[in-house]
């Protein structure tokens, strides 16, 4: 079944390139009937894990390649909520690519990802993960900068980082298959540990390979840049994909190879080092994320770009999202997938606003944009909810996952790194209010006084997320049952749930309770509202001047808007800081600069450099292998 | 002047209990640009403290019940009075401190300084003297919870009910035709 | 069931308003009689809001209103979490710290969304300093919680207060004295008293958020003002002064704000920048002490 789709999709997305241009949104009502295809057969096979699927591609010199497909519950929870958001990403785009040129690859490519999402997520070898890997690397390299010279470097940015992580993922799996002969995650994933236990040098090698590749997907320390670049720059709606989507393929391969592997050394901690219980290495790679979201919240706080903000954003709940996940509680895994999937959500409807915004506005940079919510009430209910949901605010989503991540992170007793996460958040606030009021509030510039809202196709999936929020908020019991039996399959003890009561060994809530508080006391602040005398509208730029009246000193609302350097004389705290990190990432380009310079005057310079060149690199191919 | 109209409009039913809470807690805004603004500190602060009749001094026009004019106005100033007046809210009341809101004091032949302030926005309260001393302005304060009280201070509503009247003064100083030393003065 | 609930909530939400505006009238007394003044009665505030709302009032957008409204039910809706003496609203939740800490950021978040929307430049620069300080005072608030729910074990309020019952040696202001210092600052910052009221500034940005607010809307935000004066004394009792009896609890509760005004009637202002630097160096290394002095015992 999950060959025959992945077939489909390959014959349809062909299917689509042959679409004339006058019918562009044919092309992309056929894309989104796909995905919508996908999605019900992710949820008619269920996750039933004894579900097995293999192809036999090519067959040689004992090197059997085949594609081989398992449904796993944590494959099949990725699958399903990835598949949802695409879906909803999708109907966005049926009206936003349909007056834009150049998109007949475009969406052939972005049939290539989709693809790819469901082979990635349910792959059952290391080859296939491999390949769809490869595929979603490649695949969104074209959708980001589709011949625009803007978004050209970001880019590349981009693809640089893609391939230094795929050459190291490439050299652990190559190294994994030398000790078992097969490319079965399961077994591999047996070996490695093994490995651990046999010759810790090799298993730290191919530890460091495997994750290298996870710290420059999912944009941990040092690597936090690239969204800022490539989220930043890619088309609007590529952008949701990119942050809600991509980001966490890097986190699903960790889950897969990282956590029985640290809860393995977590049960028999003999010949290992632990700090507070847990390995040192899964500790170190905790405090990467932490170090990650203070750092991507403070970018954050300083730039003036939305869509730039948005993705720092992404980078710092990336940084929880390690963080609890290495905390290696049962509470920290399970609120790391669970923030992972309102990440998801949270974060598509954030991009989707911004998307549509600029949409109507054609502008990002956030000072010379104000007042949308007059115009675009529908887009701007689904940021404000969405970044109610994104600051962990009750009684929307976001809430009952950091909720679970403080659980996780104070009971197996993280003082620091729990004070990190609190940090964050509250700065995470800081800017995502900040994008409220220069976006959404304050005063209407008089240039946008035509604009409208969105079509109501691209209102729907803005409807559908709010209604996910809000009632992923109320009910967490339908996720969380579901993270469950992930949970289980990890044997790791299940997240205690009664209805919407969840317990912690701290404490519980019970979600229905909180969002029932929150209604009473809003019926209450109602009748308040209506027992107080009658109030009037007044004119926007009807306000205390100080008794001057802004006509008399021509103060249009565009001038009137405060929103440049919302947070200035904060940002000028970490003056001497910043400047000591940009010099230090200069020196940094600089070297890789003379580096680079060297090798191109090495191979440019006549064929003999070229020659010597490829035997230098053989050679040190030997020498490596030799080792090993 | 004709259209200016005298009808009675007291508070009365509800509104008189409401009147009871409005005059214990009257908020001021202080228009400080004539020397009466020497006197309201002493006022506000421990000496004389206005606090205990619930009076308290407040930023913006829209938080305020009372505005305080203290002092000449010229016709710069009126301008801004005027435009913070209309900002507040109903109910509100106007306090002229000095005589020179009343009839122009030592400024009575100024060609930019008004000479009545009443004509221009309603005024509930006139307290007199050059300048009134504190002890004169809170006997004045006391003297305004009583209107309120008994449902008289309705300055706001006669500006309502004639605001033609008032516009027309407000024009008639405001929008000159005339440059304002050529001696073709109406 | 349900009615048991509604009337539970009823007396949660109404009492901290009418305490809190009691905390409020009294604290006007006590700082007229610091500066040898009289000031009015002690239900001053009462009257203040009932006149608010007696006025009319305007607004610039429906999100103004709607903004005002949540910001007074966020801290409504937090209120009901907080141990009130021995009484609880949900039974089954007695005091939550981390969803306390989380749901004040909706009445925050509902207040700056009505002020923005008035569109007076003045509000949002209040707010960005509003909210920048909350950065500084964060840090020291959240270590304490840290400390505590290690050392209870429990986030619940309820697990805090019952560890402290049985003499005043057991009060936690007495165990860790280091983190009641550095709390009781971080207080002064959440209620943005003196030197921590940047944001409200009435001579320099005309009140900040404040500015458009008239009528009901400066009515509710009295009101909610009041509850948050309640709201975070309560869980600094409920934390550092064992909770308590209701009378016990009130109590403390005003000795506590009474402390933060004291303080308040003696200090200038502090530049917010120059706040949130002063709130990560003094308040935080005094509850870090404090932590990792317990880390060390343990």
């Amino acid at each position: 079944m999950i060959i025959g789709l992945l077939f489909y999709g390959i014959i349809l997305s062909f299917l689509a390139l042959f679409v004339r241009k006058k019918y562009n949104f044919l092309r992309w009502i056929i894309f989104s009937f796909y995905i919508f295809l996908t999605l019900f057969l992710t949820i008619t096979i269920g996750k039933d894990s004894t579900y097995f699927e293999t192809f036999n591609l090519i067959s040689i010199l004992n090197f059997d390649l085949s594609l081989n497909f398992r449904i796993t519950p944590l494959g099949w929870l990725f699958t399903l909520f990835t598949t949802l958001l695409l879906f909803l990403t999708s109907i966005f785009s049926i009206v936003k690519n349909k007056n834009e040129d150049a998109e007949r690859l475009i969406n052939f490519f972005w049939f290539i990802l989709i693809i790819s999402n469901t082979g990635l997520f349910l792959a059952d070898d290391l080859f296939t993960l491999f390949i769809f890997w490869e595929l979603i690397g490649i695949s969104s390299y074209f959708v980001i900068s589709p011949g625009w010279v803007s978004s050209f470097r970001a880019v590349n940015y981009y693809f640089i980082f893609s391939i230094i992580c795929s050459f190291f993922m490439f050299s652990g799996i190559m190294i994994l298959y030398e000790g078992t002969g097969t490319f079965s995650i399961q077994k591999n994933v047996l070996y490695f540990i093994s490995l651990f236990e046999n010759s810790p040098l090799n298993a730290i090698f191919v530890a460091i390979s495997l994750i290298i590749g996870f710290f420059v997907k999912s944009a941990l320390f040092p690597f936090h840049i690239w969204p800022a670049q490539a989220h930043a720059k890619a088309p609007d709606d590529f952008s949701s994909v990119l942050s809600g989507i991509i980001i966490k393929y890097g986190l699903y391969r960790t889950i897969l190879f990282f956590i029985p592997l640290f809860l393995f050394i977590k049960e028999y901690p003999v010949n290992h080092i632990m700090v507070n219980n847990i390995p040192l290495f899964s500790h170190i790679l905790a405090w990467s994320g932490a170090i990650t979201s203070i750092i991507a919240t403070f970018l954050a706080i300083e730039s003036n770009d939305m869509k730039k903000l948005a993705a720092y954003s992404t980078v710092a709940n990336m940084g929880y999202i390690t963080t609890a996940l290495f905390s290696l509680s049962s509470f920290g895994i399970a609120g790391a997938i669970f923030h992972t999937i309102n990440h998801a959500i949270f974060k598509t409807a954030i991009f989707l606003s911004i998307a549509a915004v600029k949409y109507r506005t054609h502008e990002t940079q956030m000072h010379k944009l104000g007042g949308m919510a007059y115009k675009m009430p529908v887009t701007f209910l689904t940021f404000l909810l969405a970044i109610i949901s994104a600051a962990g605010i009750p009684p929307l989503n976001g809430y009952v996952s950091k909720w679970m991540i403080y659980q996780g992170l104070l009971s197996s007793k993280f003082p620091f790194l729990t004070l990190a996460i609190f940090l964050s958040s509250t700065g995470a606030f800081m800017y995502l209010f900040r994008a409220l009021h220069s976006i959404f509030l304050g005063q209407l510039p008089e240039k946008f006084d035509n604009v409208k809202e969105v079509p109501f196709l691209m209102q729907i999936p803005m409807y559908i997320l709010m209604f996910l929020m809000v009632s992923i908020g109320i009910f967490p019991q339908f996720v969380i049952n579901l993270i469950n039996s992930v949970l289980t399959s990890y044997n790791i003890s299940n997240i205690n749930i009664k209805n919407s009561m969840i317990f912690s060994p701290l404490s519980g809530i019970d979600s229905v309770k909180v969002f029932l508080a929150f209604t009473g006391s809003f019926i209450l602040a109602f009748i308040l509202y209506l027992i107080g005398k009658p109030r009037k509208h007044v004119q926007p730029l009807d306000t205390y001047t100080a008794g001057q009246d802004p006509a008399d000193f021509n103060l249009t609302r565009e001038l009137y808007h405060f929103a440049y350097k919302f947070y200035g004389p904060f940002e000028h705290m970490f003056d001497s800081f910043r400047t000591d990190t940009k010099e230090f990432y200069d020196s940094i380009e600089r070297k890789i600069n003379e580096i680079g310079g060297y090798f191109r005057d090495f191979q440019s310079g006549s064929i003999r450099g070229t020659i010597y060149t490829f035997m230098l690199s053989f050679v040190l191919i030997i020498i490596y292998w030799w080792l090993l | 002047m004709e259209l200016y109209s005298t009808k009675k409009l007291k508070d009365e039913g509800f509104e008189q209990i409401l009147n009871f809470f409005r005059k214990k807690s009257l908020w001021m805004l202080h228009y400080c640009t004539g020397c009466g603004a020497v006197e309201l500190p002493p006022t506000m602060t421990s000496r004389w403290d206005m606090e205990r009749f619930g009076m308290g001094p407040m930023a913006t026009p829209r938080q305020a019940d009372l505005l305080l004019i203290t002092g000449y106005l010229s016709l710069k100033s009126l301008k801004r009075v005027i435009y913070t007046y209309e900002q507040m809210q109903n109910p509100k009341w106007v306090i002229a401190l000095g005589s020179c809101p009343i009839n122009g004091g030592i400024y009575y032949d100024s060609y930019s300084v008004i000479n009545r302030l009443a004509l221009y926005i309603p005024v509930d309260l006139s307290i007199e003297g050059c300048m009134p001393r504190p002890e004169a302005i809170i006997e004045g304060f006391i003297k305004l919870m009583k209107q309120i009280e008994n449902g008289e201070a309705v300055g706001y509503k006669k500006y309502q009910e004639n605001y033609k009247w008032y516009k027309q003064n407000q024009d008639s100083v405001l929008k000159r035709e005339f440059p304002v030393l050529s001696g073709e003065e109406k | 069931m349900m009615n048991n609930y509604i009337v539970r909530f009823l007396i949660g939400s109404l009492t901290s308003i009418i305490l809190g505006l009691l905390y409020m009238g009294i604290g006007r007394k006590f700082i007229a009689r610091i500066r040898r003044c009289y000031a009015g009665p002690f239900y001053q505030s009462f009257i203040d809001v009932i006149k608010l709302f007696s006025k009319h009032s305007i607004s610039h957008h429906w999100i103004m209103d709607f903004g005002i409204m949540m910001g007074f039910s966020g801290i409504i809706a937090t209120v009901i979490f907080l141990p009130i003496g021995n009484f609880y609203v949900f039974p089954d939740m007695k005091g939550n710290l981390i969803i306390i800490m989380y749901f004040m950021t909706i009445g925050y978040l509902g207040m700056a969304m009505g002020v923005s929307a008035s569109g007076n430049p003045n509000s949002p620069i209040g707010i960005g300093r509003a909210l920048a300080l909350m950065i500084g005072y964060e840090i020291p608030f959240a270590l304490a919680v840290i400390l505590l729910i290690f050392a209870n074990g429990s986030s619940l309020l309820y697990n805090i207060i019952q560890t402290q019952q049985g003499s005043i040696y057991n009060w936690n202001l007495l165990k860790y004295p280091f983190a009641f210092i550095g709390t009781i600052i971080a207080l002064q910052g959440m209620l943005g008293e003196q030197p921590f009221d940047a944001m409200i500034a009435p001579a320099e940005i005309a009140s900040g958020p404040m500015v458009e607010l008239s009528g009901k809307f400066l009515g509710f935000g009295f009101l909610q003002h009041a509850s948050q004066i309640f709201l975070e004394t309560g869980i600094i009792t409920a934390m550092f002064l064992g909770g308590g009896t209701i009378i016990g609890f009130f109590t403390k509760q005003l000795f506590l704000y009474l402390l933060t005004l004291s303080i308040a009637s003696v200090f200038p202002r502090f530049r917010f920048e120059d706040g949130v630097k002063f709130f990560w160096t003094i308040p935080t290394s005094f509850v870090l002490f404090q932590l990792i002095l317990f880390l060390i015992k343990r």
